[in-house]
Parts: C-alpha cells; structure tokens; sequence
C-alpha cells in the first residue's frame, strides 16, 4: 500500500471508536425512533404499523398543546435569560470592587444538578419554606403561597429556578465577549453621552452581537432538551398539566403509559422543531473555521 | 483610591443581593442539614443550627445508602471521563493532523450528530439495550455518557491540536514515531489544557445527568446518586433535614471541583463563543 494510503487507513482507524458509539447509541436508535413513530407499540409486543395515526392523535392531544404552549413559554423567557445575564455582565465588567467574587457566586449554581437545585428549591419553596417565610417577614405576606402547587404560579416559579440555573454561565460568557471589546468604544459611548437603556441597545448589543447569538441559541436547546429532571423532581408536570413540557409527556408515555410508539412520535416531533435550531448553534460554533 | 459615585454604590448593592441569592440557598441547605428535626420544625428554620448535629449526614450515609450511591456513581464517571478522553483525542488528532478523503465531512457528521436529542432516542436506546445485556450494567449507561460526550468532546479537542504546528508532528514522523506514539508523546502533553476542559465537563454531565441513568440502571444495586436523590426526595418530603444532609453530600465533590477549577471552567464555557 502506498504510504499516503496507509496513512488514510491510520486517519479512519482513530475515527472508529467516535464513529462506531455514534452509530450504536446515537444514529441507530435516532432512525428506529422515527420508524416507530408510524406504529402502536407497547415495548413488549411486534409493533403494528399504523401509519399516520400517531401525528393524528398528536394534533388533537389537549396535554401536547399545553406542553407546547409551556415550551414555547420558555423560549420567550430566553430574552429575560440574556438580558439578567448581560446586565449584570456589564456591572462585572467595570472593575467594581468584589468583581472576582460576584463572578464565582453567580457561576457557582450551574454546576450543579438539577436534581440537587430541584430538590433544594422544592423545600425553599413550600407553603412553609422560607420562601414564604422572607415574604411575611417583609409584610408581604399575601404573596405567600404554594409556589409549585399553585396552577398560576407553577410555570413561572420554574422559569425562575432555572434562570437562577443558568445566568451565571451567562455572565461568564458575556464577560468573556466583552474582554475581546476594545475599551476606548465603550468609553467614546460614554464621552458621548450613551447611558442606561440607549447604551446597552445602541453600544453593546451590537459589539456583542455573536456572542448574544451564540448564548441564546444555546439557551433555546437547553429549554427543548434539558429540563427533564427539573420537571420530574419538582412538579411532575402538574398541577394538572401547568409545568408539562414535551420532554416529558415523552417519557410518561413510554415509560409510565406504556406507549412507545406515540412516545416515539412525540419524540419526532421535538426532534423536527431541535433540528433547526442545533444547525444554527452547529453553524454558530464553527463559525470562522477553515 | 477611585471615588465611589452613587452609581457605583447602587451596582454594588444590587450585585450583592443577587448574590445572596445564589448563596443562601446552599447555605440553607447546610445548616438545615446541621440541625435536628425538632429544631428545624419547631425553633428555628433559617438561622444557623444551635445544636450542630452530624445525625444527619450519617442517617443520610448509612440508612438512606447515599455513600452506596457515590460508590455506583464514582465508577461510571471516572470509567467515563478516562474513555472519553480516549475517544476523542483519537477523533481529533485524526481530524486535525492527518490527511485523507472525507475529513471535513466526518468533522461536520460527528458534530452533526448532536441535532439527535437524547429525549428523542431514548425509547429504541433503551429497548437495544436489553437486547444487548447492558441493562442495570454500568457498562452500558458509561458506553452512553461516552457517546453524548463525544461531539463536543472532538469538537474542543480537534480545535486545540489545531493550534499545535504541524512541524511538531512531522519532526517525530521523521524520528520514526508512529501515530499513537505522537499523540502520545507529543500532542496529549501540549493539550493538557484542553483535557483538563474535556475532563471537567464530562465530570460534571455523567455526575449531574439524570434521564439515562434513570432508565438505563434501574436495580437499587447499581443505581446512581442523582436517582438515588431524586428517590429520597419522594421517600422524605417532611424530613427536610436529612434530605438536605443527602443533597448537600451529592453536591460536595461537584462544589470542590468548582472552587478548585472555577477558572479552567469559565474558559470551556466560552469555547465556540468568542472568535
């Protein structure tokens, strides 16, 4: 063989491994998905094809519409998720006194689980937590509820454990977009009077633009595909169907209901919406390559 | 001494106060993990305990086999962590030095590959898995953590040898290394960086991650830790006290990873985001 040749040979044998587990456990399984997705399925018996039934059924499935309606909710509270993130950044950014220390006490939430921040958070926010408590102590007292059992409150109480989640990994990333910013723009802006609101939209917004890009979509994915274990640990979906997402009617189908192959067709479905958007966060991060 | 305007007052104060409350919440879950149960129900819910009481934390231990847990959860990690390494440095020294047909494409398919959510495979996952005796193994939930860990892995990998002049590996060609050697000797001591990065991230995702392991090790014997919590949870709901004892010893070895590695952490987080 020639020695060009042996070296592509060399190149693919260290590509097996990666190529070989995404096939297995990635690919595969991804294919067999959409396939079941046209049948009635229990997970035990032959699945029986039948065909379109499934999408059918999804169309007219009241729990999906509010699932969908909640992760869409979502992504409309990304914007508030960027906007805490950038604002606090740009506080960070101007060498207050303590900056080193903020830093790390907002980073600090997002290494944990969110088994540990859902559990944690269930007890802070108990008809009796301190939650409740701080609240009666302010004499805000008629604010004072059940804040995940509570049909109105659920939703939103949920957006707000998981911006607590995740900003700090927002300001982390914002401050690193600024340090590439050359002062002298920021401080021009200000000798030219830019403040407040028409500083953040007209100065840095734009000087930031692909790093706010890049944030957010990462933002969208996460709240499509990562919030599982919040759902399952603090609110189980309910009360009734208030904190439903996709995710995880998908996973009480398949795994309480028995219902694979509808499982597997709202597994689809979430996978034609992510699709998009992960080319986009794809394109994002190999942006300026080659 | 810069002058402290009012401005700079107020952005400090407001700075403070969220950071109280990213604070309070861990610190809540300390003390109350300190106190008895009489004291956290009848005296004293959000102070300092004023008994510290270690009870709990060996309830938690023992009788609620948190440390069984650990143990379980220990093993997937560092086996995972160690072949994700492998997996992916192999990946990217081929996609980074090496030449031959069909290397952009195979870049692009394996970072590709993460438009495939883990909701959305995770029935068919679980049914081959049986059909491969890899249920309730250890094996077969670290052969999963490897493979979603594998596009980001190549990605931030394959980015770094980039950055390695291609002399350096050429000069070994020359002195007779062969491939492995390279990466090896070569390439692995330059992108120790790069490693550490890949290494803290996949500590924290296998350690963290709930779905799979949920479905994938369901017998007591070998369940992971974040199962194992989320159970106790259900198993506890008014003892908030060994519950946060629980939590608070599932959260110490991510917290000492944080404090001891906060700033290779902070710069994974920004691979991809600022070019």
């Amino acid at each position: 063989m020639s020695r060009r040749g042996r070296a592509a040979l060399v190149g693919y044998l260290f590509l097996t491994p990666a190529c070989l587990l995404l096939l297995t456990f990635r690919l595969i399984p991804a294919a067999s998905a959409v396939r079941h997705a046209f049948t009635e399925w229990n997970g035990v018996e032959a699945p029986r094809p039948v065909g379109l039934a499934n999408f059918g059924e999804l169309l007219h499935d009241p729990i999906f519409r509010t699932a969908v309606r909640n992760n869409l909710t979502l992504v409309l509270a990304v914007p508030l998720w960027l906007l805490v993130s950038l604002v606090l950044a740009l506080l960070i950014h101007q060498d207050l006194p303590g900056s080193r220390f903020f830093r790390a006490a907002f980073f600090l939430p997002s290494v944990l689980s969110p088994v540990i921040v859902g559990t944690l958070f269930t007890a802070l926010l108990r008809e009796t937590g301190p939650v409740n408590g701080l609240l009666k102590l302010v004499g805000l007292g008629g604010l004072a509820r059940e804040w995940l059992g509570d049909p109105q409150a659920a939703l939103p109480t949920m957006v707000l454990v998981m911006l607590w989640c995740v900003f700090g990994m927002g300001v982390i990333v914002f401050l690193a977009g600024l340090a590439a910013v050359p002062r002298e723009i920021f401080e021009a802006a200000r000798i030219d009077g830019a403040q407040g609101w028409s500083f953040l939209v007209y100065i840095v917004i734009p000087s930031l633009r692909y790093v706010i890009e890049f944030w957010g979509v990462n933002l969208v994915v996460w709240s499509f595909t990562s919030l599982f274990a919040f759902v399952f640990v603090m609110t189980g979906g309910g009360p009734g169907y208030a904190t439903m997402l996709v995710e995880y009617q998908l996973y009480l189908q398949a795994f309480q209901f028995d219902r694979m192959g509808y499982a597997c067709a709202l597994g689809s479905a979430l996978f034609m919406v992510v699709f998009g958007i992960v080319l986009l966060q794809i394109r994002l991060m190999t942006r300026g390559d080659d | 001494m810069r002058r402290l305007s009012v401005g700079t007052v107020a952005a400090v104060i407001a700075l403070v106060g969220v950071s109280l409350t990213t604070i309070y919440p861990l610190v809540f879950m300390l003390f109350t993990a300190l106190k008895s149960r009489r004291e956290y129900v009848l005296e004293n819910q959000y102070g300092p305990p004023a008994h510290p009481t270690l009870e709990n934390f060996v309830n938690a231990w023992v009788h609620s086999k948190v440390g069984h847990y650990i143990g379980n959860s220990a093993i997937v990690v560092v086996v995972g962590v160690v072949l994700s390494w492998a997996v992916c440095s192999l990946a990217a020294y081929a996609l980074s030095h090496m030449s031959f047909p069909g290397r952009r494409g195979l870049f692009y398919a394996i970072l590709g590959s993460m438009i495939i959510a883990p909701q959305v495979i995770i029935i068919p996952l679980y049914t081959m898995l049986i059909h491969l005796n890899l249920l309730n193994k250890h094996a077969g939930l670290i052969l999963v953590y490897v493979t979603f860990a594998t596009p980001f892995g190549t990605y931030l990998l394959t980015s770094y040898f980039r950055s390695v002049p291609h002399e350096l590996v050429e000069a070994a060609e020359v002195d007779g290394a062969a491939p492995l050697q390279i990466l090896w000797r070569v390439m692995l001591p330059i992108a120790k960086p790069a490693l550490l990065t890949l290494g803290i991230f996949n500590f924290l995702w296998m350690w963290n991650e709930l779905l799979f392991s949920l479905l994938i090790l369901q017998d007591d014997s070998v369940r992971t830790l974040m199962v194992g919590v989320a159970n106790l949870r259900g198993q506890y709901t008014t003892n908030i006290p060994l519950l946060s004892a629980g939590l608070f010893l599932a959260a110490a070895p991510v917290l000492i990873v944080f404090f001891v590695f906060q700033s290779q952490l902070a710069k994974g987080m920004t691979v991809g985001a600022v070019k």
